[in-house]
């Protein structure tokens, strides 16, 4: 079933060409990644999902009465809005799953970089959304957070069945966890499965061919506890 | 009492209700100087007015809506930020109603009356019209507030929940420039924007919620006008410069304390450890 359809889709702002030709869709029960070089428009492809950028050509179909939740990238709160964490979600059941209910009472100002993406993302969790856009999730995570959020949205897309679009700089991540890669310099330089998108040649001079390493294991680690 | 004195009593109760929440919402936005903008836009019109000799109210009216436009045009282009474009038109605008200003042939209202507002000249009519913005502007504002603090905290956050994030923008330039026009009379055109501005600062200081901090700095404005008013009276001293003069003295009050009470705590902090020891 096709929430989102994507079609011929090309955005020009400030006369600059944005995103040119771009066609996808994205269904329900599946994870798309979407990465690419700085200025290469993922944020932009998220802004025309969501409405805040109109196609210069082409168009964006959505499904009626589509349900998004939106993750915006890292931002900071202007510190004199007076705002909890309580007060910004209305609904602080989702904080449990993230294991930040501590957070509640918290003043948004107050949030570390960490504690703020796991607000952001309890924010657009809510009202169980069919699609979760996310917009570079783990930005300023350390390396524990980020595989603990990274899990966090695997789990929750197995249970909730939705669709997630993910915006990431993480190349370990997406070529171990997803099933579907969007490669995004422009137009779509190529996309599919994480291997297929590796091998192809734009891909290589975007990013070289060295990385991402892939960790096939097949040996067991024995933990040595004398030490 | 004399008559004038209850009708700017009137007034200022009108005016500082309203100045709470729209203040605050003004600094959540980020667009503290927006209102030197608006009512310098709002001198304009009234010198407009004289010049061409319409009823003030309409030509304030309409050249608030005409600013708010231009606002809005000026920030959809990308080579002018948002505080350029506002000083753009704050200063073209007084420039140009000085012009007019100097063309008037009959004085009714001076520049210097329009730039620090006169409250003997507040009438019946003024009146009524402060209470009706209120009680459009109430219901707005009980309606939309929500949707506001949203768009302030983060416009594509707002647009995800299928918020009309434009719409509610200009509505609320078009709130915040009329409020001003009506209240230019009062005030004048260079401290109203204090008179919004500083009680949500002050308020600032003392709330835990977005409502909390509208509420209170609609107190604080509610005190500054009404103790401004009689101070002034008593001294015989120009209204709305002592008015604008009790809010700061209000947020200097309001901040000392607020020190006080941290002082307090740490103090307790340490004499807490102390025993620990």
């Amino acid at each position: 079933m096709t929430l989102i359809d994507i079609k011929n889709v090309s955005l020009i702002l400030k006369e600059k060409v944005i995103l040119q030709n771009i066609s996808c869709s994205f269904d329900k029960n599946e994870i798309t990644t979407i990465i690419g070089p700085n200025g290469g428009g993922k944020t932009s492809l998220i802004k025309l999902i969501l409405g805040i950028y109109k196609p210069s050509c082409g168009f964006v179909r959505k499904k009626k009465n589509l349900k998004i939740g939106y993750m915006p990238q890292r931002f900071q709160i202007n510190p004199i809005v007076p705002m909890t964490v309580r007060r910004f979600l209305n609904d602080v059941n989702t904080l449990g799953p993230l294991k930040a209910s501590y957070l509640a009472d918290f003043d948004m100002t107050s949030l570390s970089g960490g504690e703020m993406q796991r607000v952001l993302l309890a924010y657009a969790l809510q009202n169980k959304p069919d699609v979760l856009l996310l917009d570079e999730p783990t930005a300023g995570l350390d390396v524990s957070g980020e595989q603990s959020l990274y899990q966090f949205i695997l789990d929750y897309q197995k249970n909730s069945q939705c669709c997630i679009i993910l915006v990431s700089h993480d190349l370990h991540f997406v070529m171990k966890q997803t099933k579907r890669v969007l490669c995004l310099h422009k137009h779509i330089c190529c996309s599919g499965l994480p291997e297929t998108v590796s091998s192809n040649s734009y891909y290589q001079s975007l990013f070289g061919v060295q990385v991402p390493y892939i960790h096939h294991h097949n040996h067991s680690h024995e933990r040595n506890d004398d030490e | 009492m004399n008559d004038f004195l209850i009708n700017a009593l009137w007034a200022s109760i009108g005016i500082a209700l309203l100045a709470g929440p729209l203040g605050c919402l003004m600094v959540f936005k980020r667009v503290a100087c927006l209102g030197d903008t608006l009512s310098h836009g709002s001198v304009l019109g009234l010198s407009l007015g004289l010049l061409v000799g319409v009823h003030p109210m309409i030509a304030l009216t309409a050249v608030t809506c005409v600013w708010v436009s231009f606002l809005w045009i000026l920030n959809k282009n990308e080579t002018v930020s948002t505080d350029a474009a506002m000083a753009l038109l704050t200063q073209s605008s007084l420039a140009v109603s000085i012009l007019f200003f100097y063309f008037v042939p009959f004085q009714e209202t001076s520049l210097i009356e329009a730039l620090v507002g006169n409250i003997l000249t507040v009438g019946k009519e003024d009146i009524f019209l402060i209470y009706a913005m209120d009680f459009v502007f109430a219901v707005l504002l009980f309606f939309f507030w929500k949707k506001w603090i949203l768009i302030a905290i983060h416009p594509d956050l707002a647009f995800a929940k299928h918020i009309q994030v434009p719409l509610l923008q200009i509505l609320f330039l078009i709130m915040v420039g009329l409020f001003i026009a009506f209240s230019i009379q009062m005030m004048g055109a260079l401290l109203v924007p204090a008179f919004l501005i500083i009680p949500a600062v002050a308020a600032r200081l003392f709330s835990k919620t977005p409502e909390q901090m509208a509420f209170l700095a609609s107190v604080i404005a509610l005190c500054s006008a009404l103790s401004g008013l009689g101070i002034s009276y008593q001294f015989d001293i120009p209204t709305g410069p002592t008015m604008v003069c009790m809010t700061v003295l209000f947020y200097i009050f309001l901040s000392l304390f607020k020190q006080l009470l941290r002082i307090k705590q740490v103090c307790l902090f340490k004499n807490w450890k102390e025993r620990k020891k």
